[in-house]
Order: C-alpha cells, then structure tokens, then sequence
C-alpha cells in the first residue's frame, strides 16, 4: 500500500443542515460538522466524543454516505469515496460497516436473526452457495457468543446485548476492515456493556480490525480508542492520541468534560469544574470561539478572533488560543 | 438520628395481562436515616424504580404488594387512603423523574406547573403570592430570566432547564424527602454535573434518595448506598464500604466491569450471561446463575442478610461464617 | 401567521384547482352523454345536435374545459342542465339545509361523544367501557341505509310520530311552527348522521384519554398531590382533545359531501341530495360546481382544524413542523 496505512482519510470534511422552514427565507445554517480532518491507521481506534449538537452522529452518517457532505473529501485506502456512485462503492460498503446506539431498532423483527446476518452476504454474492453462506452465518454466531442455533429464532427472543451481539455478527460477516460504532454501548447495561466492549478488542486483535468509535462517554471511547477526537458544536476541540488527552489535557472544555464524569472511587473527591449555562444550539453562532461563552478561561479575544487548531505538540491537536498540557488542573 | 424512611420485608408482585403473577421486590428492607443522601443502585430490571414509586404510592396497574411496610416520618404508608397520600405527596415527599422531556405537560406553562405545584399544599395563597413564590423556585434552581421564563412552554427549554424545573415543582413545598430517579441519565455529561450540584445544594437539612444506574454518581453524591439484583437487595452500607470493600459478587463485578478514567489494560471484568426479565428469576439468590462464586445452596436458598460490620452487610454465603 | 395564511390559501386554491381537473374529465370518462340521458329516443337527430351544441358538448373535450375555467375566473359557475337554473343559486338554495343537518349531528356527536369517551377511558374496562365498546362497535358496524330504512318504518310507518321525509311540510308554514315542523323532519335524518359521527367522537376521546393517562406528565401531576378530579381537567383534557379536533375536522369535511345517502333517503333537500340528482341525469355543471364547493370548504375546514390545533398546542408552530 503507498498511503503510509492510512485507512480512512478525511479532510475538510462538512456539513452543514439548512434548517429554514419557509420557502422563500433566506437559509438558516446549521453547522453540524465544520472543517474536520483526521487519518486513520489500520488497526487503530478512533474515538469521536462530544455532547448534544457536537456534530459526532452527523459524522458517522457523512463517513458512511448516508447524507451527502456540504464540502471535504474522505478517502478510503487513498480513494476519494464521496463522489462514487451506488454501483461503484460496492467494495467500500463491504468494507465499511457500521453498528448502531439502538440495538432494538437496527433489527427488523419479522426477518430471522441468520437471514439478517445473511441478507447482505447473499446481495454482495460473497458466497457461491447456500450452504457455505449457512455455514459463515453460523459461526459468526458462535463469534459472537451466540448458539449457532439461534438463526432460526426472531429478533424479539433475545435481550437488549444479545441484540448488539447479532449487529455486530451481521456487521462482521461482510469480512470488514473498519466498523463505525455510533453509541454502540450506550443502551447497555453496565456488565453487558464490558461484554460487548471485551469482544470489540478481541474481534480487533483478531481480524485486525480499524474502529472509529462514537460516544458521549468519555469513560467508555478512553477504554476502546488509541486516538481521541473531542467535537463541540460540529467543531474539534482537541485531537491527541488516548494518553496525551487524559494526561496532558490541553483544552478547557476537555478538562470541564473530564471533571464532570462522576467517580465510582469515593476517596477522590475532586475539584469539579461546573460550566455554566446550556449547550447552544449550532446556528447562529459566534465569531469567535465557539465554546467562549461556556469557558471557563475565556477572554476578551475569544469573542473576536475563532481559533484554529494548531498543533501544541507532536500528535497534540487544540481549538484554543489559551491552551497548554495540563491545563486547569486542580 | 430517627429514619426519614423505612422499609420492612416489603414484597410486591407484578401481575400479567393473563393474571399470572411473578414476584419481583423480595424482602426489600433499608432505612435512610434524616438528613442523608441514599442511593439505591442497579441494572434495569432490577426494581429500583419501583422501589422508589412504591414511597409515592405511584405504583404501576399491574403491581400488587404482598406483604411488608413502608413508613415515611413514621406514617405507614401502605395503609393511607388516597386523599391521606395526596397530602402526602409533595409536602412530604416528592420526585424528580428520569425523563424531563416526557414529564412536563406540553400543552401548559412553566409557571403553571410550577405554581399548582405550590397551591396544592398552600391553598390559601392568593395569586401575586403564588406568583412570586413561583419566580423564586425558579431562580433557586438556577434559571435566568425567570419572568419571562415562566410564561414559556416546556418545548421552549432545554433538556437541564426542565429538569431544573422538575426540581423546582419538587421542592416547592420543601419535602423531608426528595426522590431523584435517573434524574440525570438523560442530560450531557456537563448538564448532569450541574443537575447534580444543584440538587445536592438544595438538599440543606432534608433527604435524598438517589435511583440510578450510576456508580459514579452514587460514590459522588450519596452517603450510603444500596445494591439491588433483580428485586433482591445484595449488598447496603455507607458508600465509602461498600465501594472501597465490595463483599458481594455482583457488587464486585459491576465495579469491575464498568470502564473508568482509570481502567487499565483493554479486558473489561466480564459478568457472563444477562440480566433475567421478571419472568425468569430463579429461586434462591437471583445472582447465582450469573456468579462466579456460586455454591450449590445458592440456588436453594435466599441468603440472609450478613452483617460485615456496623456500616456493610450483604446477602451472600460467602459470609455466612462472619455471621456463625 | 399573515405570511403561514398567505401561504396556505395558496396551496388551497391549488389543491380546488387540482380538483376541478379531475372532476372535469372524470366526468366525461363516464361512458354516456347527459342529452342522451334527458331526451326521448324518438327526438330527432337534428334536436338532439342542436341541444348538445347548446351545452357547449360539440366542442372538444380540451376546448370545452378552457371555456369552463374561463367561466370560472369570472364567477360564473355555469347553468345546470336540467333546469336551467344558475348552479350558484342552485347550490346556495342547498346549503343552508346541508348546514342545518351538518351543525345539529356534529354537535349532538361532540356534546354527546366526548364526555362519553372520557368517563368510558377513566375505567378501562370497567362496567361502562364495556357497554360503551359494545354500542361502538354496532355504531361502526351498522348499515346506514339499513339503519335508515328501519328508522323510517318504525317512526314513518308503524308509529306515525315522525314524516318520512323532506324538510318540511309543505307549504311552509310560518315563524315558530315552521321551526318546529323542520325539526320534526330533521330528527330522522340527524340521527342517521349522529350514530357514525359520535361512534367515531367517542372512541378518539376514549383511546386518546386513555393514551394521555399513560403519559409522564400525569404521573408528575399526580406526584405533586392532586387529585383524580383535577389531574384529567387540568392535564389530560386539553392533551387529549388533539386528535379528537383533527378527528372532528375530517368528519365536516367529510358530511358536507358524505351526507348523499342520508340526504337522498330522506329526501333531504341538501347538498347531497343535489349530487345524486346530478349524477342522475350526468348534469355536468352542478356536479362540476358542487364539487369545487366541497374541495374548497375541505381546504378552508383543514385551514381551521390547524389554526385550532395550533391555538391548544403551543408546540405546533404555525408553518408546518412541531417544534
């Protein structure tokens, strides 16, 4: 490969929703996702974090060419895969797969749990015949902790893990290189959730697998990611690998973000840092930084002049004119 | 210092559409002494909220309670007629629920619901007095511009600007109690810290009974917590036991399990299997099918209640020799 | 809101437009032509050409609805066939007694209907719920024509307390016994109207109680110490009327044309009365005008249906989406 193993490449990448209601107003910009850059390897996590209107759910839908972008390319394996056609990206929606929050939803409830997993085998042709395309369904069954017993049963006869068990079954049997996990956990139990979050890392080292993994738990995206985007309001805050992020916290909203995840260990009581106000909404915004009127350090300058993202060390990327390794720590 | 709440061996069955019955709450028994913050943790299913309805006499239609006591202030509140738990609620005991989108009346204003919320227990207060009353919740809770916020329909808040509503209704006639179920869970992480400390800043001399699935918010807010399994308690203390020295298995493995800023290595302790529906509770302990450390009485017998020192107990065999 | 009317009325006028088109030439799909339909086959050719010229029917299909919409831009709405007479007059002569059944049925099904469905929802399945599904489902079941017919022996025929049909006695009499003589012979035909009507009132305000109790915001009002009484005027009510408005809204739309059985049976001097005649005798104009009529007061009820709905629900905002 000439690309370095650079898997997924995005650059620029855009959106932005015209929320305007009326027919003839002029357009009213909502800016979900604006100007995001990142190279992934393969092999690697990324983890994508961000609140309400961050624009993270925006960018699995724009990744997986689900809506259309505004501007931006993304490359897979070095080919811009924006502007390909249905036909033409056949490969890349094998390759490409994706696994939802909502594991009751992801699963029509009148199909069989093997034919579900079989449907895109056969639409792709990747088996010659049934019985081998049987056979592949059954043991990613058993991959996944299911009883290859199972593909006769109903989406309905299984619990809400078992559920995200049979995406990620359906998921895998296209042979992938890169899942997107748009809050694949989230709906989970806690000791269901360790059971899907240990057989994402074993199907990783196993099929040598690339993720791109988005939540709004930060607790959850550190355990799976070796690199870490923080979005807010459709922009990066912070773009460093998993150990810079949590231990050489640069951004203020980062910092607030950590600080605000509650301690299951009772004997940290820590400072917390409260932001104050709501998160805004992504119209209308401001000139300067799009997190000034929540920050904590903001200053005058903040209004006027938007900060870029400038690379404070190797690896270490930050949206912010104040920011430095360790910042607000207590 | 007396107990705010209590309840005593208090089972409660749920019943289907066919009139089968399962029971779900088995011997629920803890106290919240006055002026403390409780949390009652678990899995969905596992019938915490119920639990927490069960002090409001909120109970869904298929719940029937078989047996044991409830008391508030020392009132049974089994035993109260519905007028008597109309006084009830809300003077001396009211709830801020999960979901601030679906528990605000669309079609009525803020102010309003703030203000009947008021009246139902001050039925004497003439209107300007309802009204500044209203507007004063509403800046104790934290919400700018409150004279023209009352005006405003819920759809017209954000998500941590209704709860912080839901938390104004709820205090506005200062309950001794102050139910909290998942009254977070659906906030941005930098919304719940607020929702967080502004409810334990209104706590000031009453008590708190946090329902959440959230160990972190428990080991952040509450003074002591109990752990429930699929209706059963498994384990109770102050929060610093029972998270510094978790006795009970599922106690142990939910600690375990959950992925921390701290979690090192990338295996997450597994607790194998699913948390069962009501329909599939075994006899016995209910954790057992589950347990790693499951001896064959477990499944025979419900384990007593262990007292592992004077602030820790839990129900497990592991520490029945503690007890002999 | 000026700009939201602007902007409805617009597409109202095109969905009369629409409407219009089609009636026009589904009209002259139907395989037979309206002079055929009024002259004696023994007329001579040369008669019956001479009348169809006169219609305007010798022209092409394509010409004569031009000449139509030009007719109409000017407010003229054509003479019907058969008399003679403007169909404006024809129609306007009509309306009053389409309204008359129109008001009486609905507001006997929502006076009635409502309350119903409230008490039958605060039990479900209780003792009057019960008897409410088994008088619903025979209200939806029933055969309006069968139920017409039965109506009209028992009351018409074996009793004699009520008249057969018309409006009134003629000649009419004058002031309050004319009032009295319209009503006598409204009562058959209204209540014809009134079973569908409040059968359908009835199970909206039922399921959507019934729903809205569900609802967290009841268990919120109930956790702040109110009591029954109060939660379902307070909170349910308003909630639960939603559908049962648009309900009601459809159900106009629908009887101002929908009435042709009734109307016809009871011979009913209404609107829908005038659309079976019409068809009858395949009166081109008066079907034409009749229906630009009903599609334009379905457009203006849909445009107060949500002017309503907007004014009881503060999340519909004038203009299409909830917020």
């Amino acid at each position: 490969m000439t690309d370095n193993g650079v898997m997924l490449g995005v650059r620029g990448l855009t959106k932005h929703f015209n929320i305007s209601n009326a027919w003839f107003s002029k357009p009213l910009l909502l800016h979900a996702v604006d100007d995001l850059n990142f190279d992934l390897r393969r092999g690697q996590t990324l983890g994508v974090v961000g609140e309400s209107g961050s624009g993270k759910s925006t960018l699995a839908r724009l990744l997986l060419k689900l809506i259309p972008a505004t501007a931006g390319t993304v490359t897979y394996k070095g080919r811009d895969i924006l502007p390909l056609k249905e036909r033409q990206s056949g490969e890349i929606r094998r390759d490409m797969q994706m696994i939802f929050q909502d594991p009751y939803a992801s699963l029509d409830p009148r199909v069989r749990v093997g034919d579900a997993i079989a449907e895109p085998l056969r639409e792709h042709r990747l088996f010659k015949t049934q019985k081998e395309v049987k056979e592949h369904v059954a043991r990613m069954l058993e991959r996944v902790g299911l009883q290859r017993e199972m593909v006769t049963r109903f989406p309905h006869e299984f619990s809400g893990g078992q559920h995200q068990r049979i995406n990620i079954a359906r998921a895998l049997a296209m042979n992938p290189r890169l899942i997107i996990c748009d809050e694949a956990v989230s709906a989970l139990d806690v000791s269901v959730q360790a059971q899907v979050l240990n057989l994402f890392a074993q199907l990783k080292e196993e099929f040598n697998l690339t993720y791109v993994f988005i939540s709004h738990d930060l607790s959850v995206v550190k355990f799976v990611s070796d690199e870490i985007i923080v979005m807010y309001l459709g922009e990066v805050m912070e773009h460093a690998s998993s150990r810079q992020l949590f231990e050489r916290t640069a951004h203020p909203y980062t910092r607030a973000l950590i600080s605000a995840i509650p301690n299951p260990d009772p004997t940290v009581r820590k400072q917390r840092i409260l932001l104050e106000g709501d998160i805004p909404g992504a119209v209308n915004l401001p000139k300067g930084c799009r997190f000034q009127s929540r920050c904590f350090m903001a200053r005058e300058d903040c209004r006027d002049a938007h900060p870029e993202l400038r690379e404070l060390e190797p690896g270490h990327f930050v949206r912010c004119h104040y920011a430095q390794p360790g910042i607000g720590e207590a | 210092m007396p107990d705010i709440l209590r309840f005593d061996n208090f089972r409660l069955d749920l019943q289907d559409d066919e009139g089968r019955r399962y029971n779900l709450l088995d011997d629920i028994s803890f106290t919240l002494p006055e002026g403390k913050a409780l949390g009652i943790v678990g899995e969905s299913g596992c019938g915490k909220s119920i639990t927490s309805l069960a002090v409001m006499r909120l109970l869904p239609a298929a719940a029937r309670v078989t047996g044991g006591s409830v008391s508030l202030k020392g009132m049974d509140l089994m035993s109260k007629t519905p007028k008597e738990m109309g006084d009830i609620r809300g003077r001396d005991v009211a709830m801020v629920f999960q979901d601030p989108m679906t528990c605000l009346n669309p079609v009525l204003t803020i102010g309003l619901q703030i203000g009947e919320a008021i009246r139902r227990h001050n039925p004497q207060m003439a209107e300007p007095e309802l009204k500044a009353a209203t507007l004063e919740l509403l800046h104790k809770v934290g919400i700018p511009n409150p004279e023209k916020r009352m005006k405003n329909y819920p759809h017209q808040f954000s998500g941590g600007m209704r709860q912080r509503t839901m938390i104004a209704m709820a205090i506005a006639c200062s309950p001794a109690l102050l139910i909290a179920d998942e009254a977070t869970t659906a906030l941005d992480v930098t919304i719940q810290a607020q929702v967080l400390d502004l409810m334990v800043r209104l706590k000031e001399g009453g008590s708190l009974m946090f329902i959440t699935h959230n160990l972190g918010i428990v080991a952040e807010v509450c003074d002591e917590v109990t752990v429930m399994y699929a209706g059963q308690i498994v384990e109770a203390g102050t929060v610093e036991e029972v998270f510094l020295h978790p006795a009970h298995p599922y106690t142990k493995g939910l600690l375990l399990a959950l992925p921390t800023l701290r979690s090192k290595g990338n295996t997450l302790y597994n607790i194998p299997g699913v948390v069962p529906t009501v329909r599939n509770f075994t006899p016995g302990c209910r954790y057992a099918p589950r347990c790693d450390y499951k001896l064959p009485v477990c499944s025979e017998r419900k384990p007593a209640r262990c007292v592992l020192n004077d602030r820790h107990h839990a129900a497990c065999y592991l520490y029945e020799e503690v007890m002999a | 809101m000026g700009k939201y009317l602007i902007r409805r009325v617009v597409r109202g006028l095109l969905t009369v437009f629409v409407s219009i088109t089609f009636t026009f030439f589904l009209l002259r799909l139907i395989p037979a032509d309206p002079v055929s339909m009024m002259i004696d086959p023994k007329m001579s050719a040369e008669t019956v050409a001479k009348m169809t010229a006169q219609f305007g029917l010798d022209k092409p299909v394509l010409t004569q609805y031009f000449v139509y919409l030009g007719q109409l831009l000017q407010g003229n709405f054509g003479m019907s066939f058969k008399n003679r007479d403007l169909v404006t007059t024809l129609l306007l002569q009509k309306l009053p007694w389409t309204l008359l059944l129109l008001g009486l049925s609905v507001s006997l099904a929502l006076l009635i209907g409502i309350p119903v469905g409230i008490r039958a929802a605060k039990k479900r399945n209780g003792a009057f719920d019960r008897a409410v599904n088994v008088v619903t489902m025979v209200g939806i079941s029933i055969f309006i024509p069968f139920l017409s017919f039965s109506l009209l022996y028992l009351f018409g025929y074996l009793l004699r307390i009520l008249p057969t049909g018309g409006a009134y006695t003629p000649p009419p009499a004058k002031g309050f016994a004319f009032t009295v003589d319209v009503l006598r012979h409204a009562v058959l035909p209204t209540f014809t109207l009134f079973i569908g009507n409040c059968t359908s009132i009835i199970l909206y305000t039922r399921n959507s109680m019934i729903e809205v109790q569900k609802e967290d915001y009841i268990r919120t009002a109930y956790a702040k110490g109110w009591d029954e009484r109060y939660v379902t005027r307070r909170h349910a009510l308003k909630n639960a009327m939603i559908p049962t408005i648009t309900a009601t809204g459809i159900m106009i739309s629908h009887l101002m044309g929908g009435a042709i059985m009734t109307e016809s049976i009871y011979s009913w001097p209404g609107i829908g009365r005038q659309i079976f005649d019409a068809v009858s005798t395949l009166d081109y104009p008066v079907l034409q005008g009749a229906f630009l009529f009903l599609s334009a007061t379905t457009v203006v009820i849909n445009i107060l249906t949500d002017l309503v709905l907007a004014w009881i629900d503060p999340r519909v905002k004038l203009g299409g989406a909830r917020a």
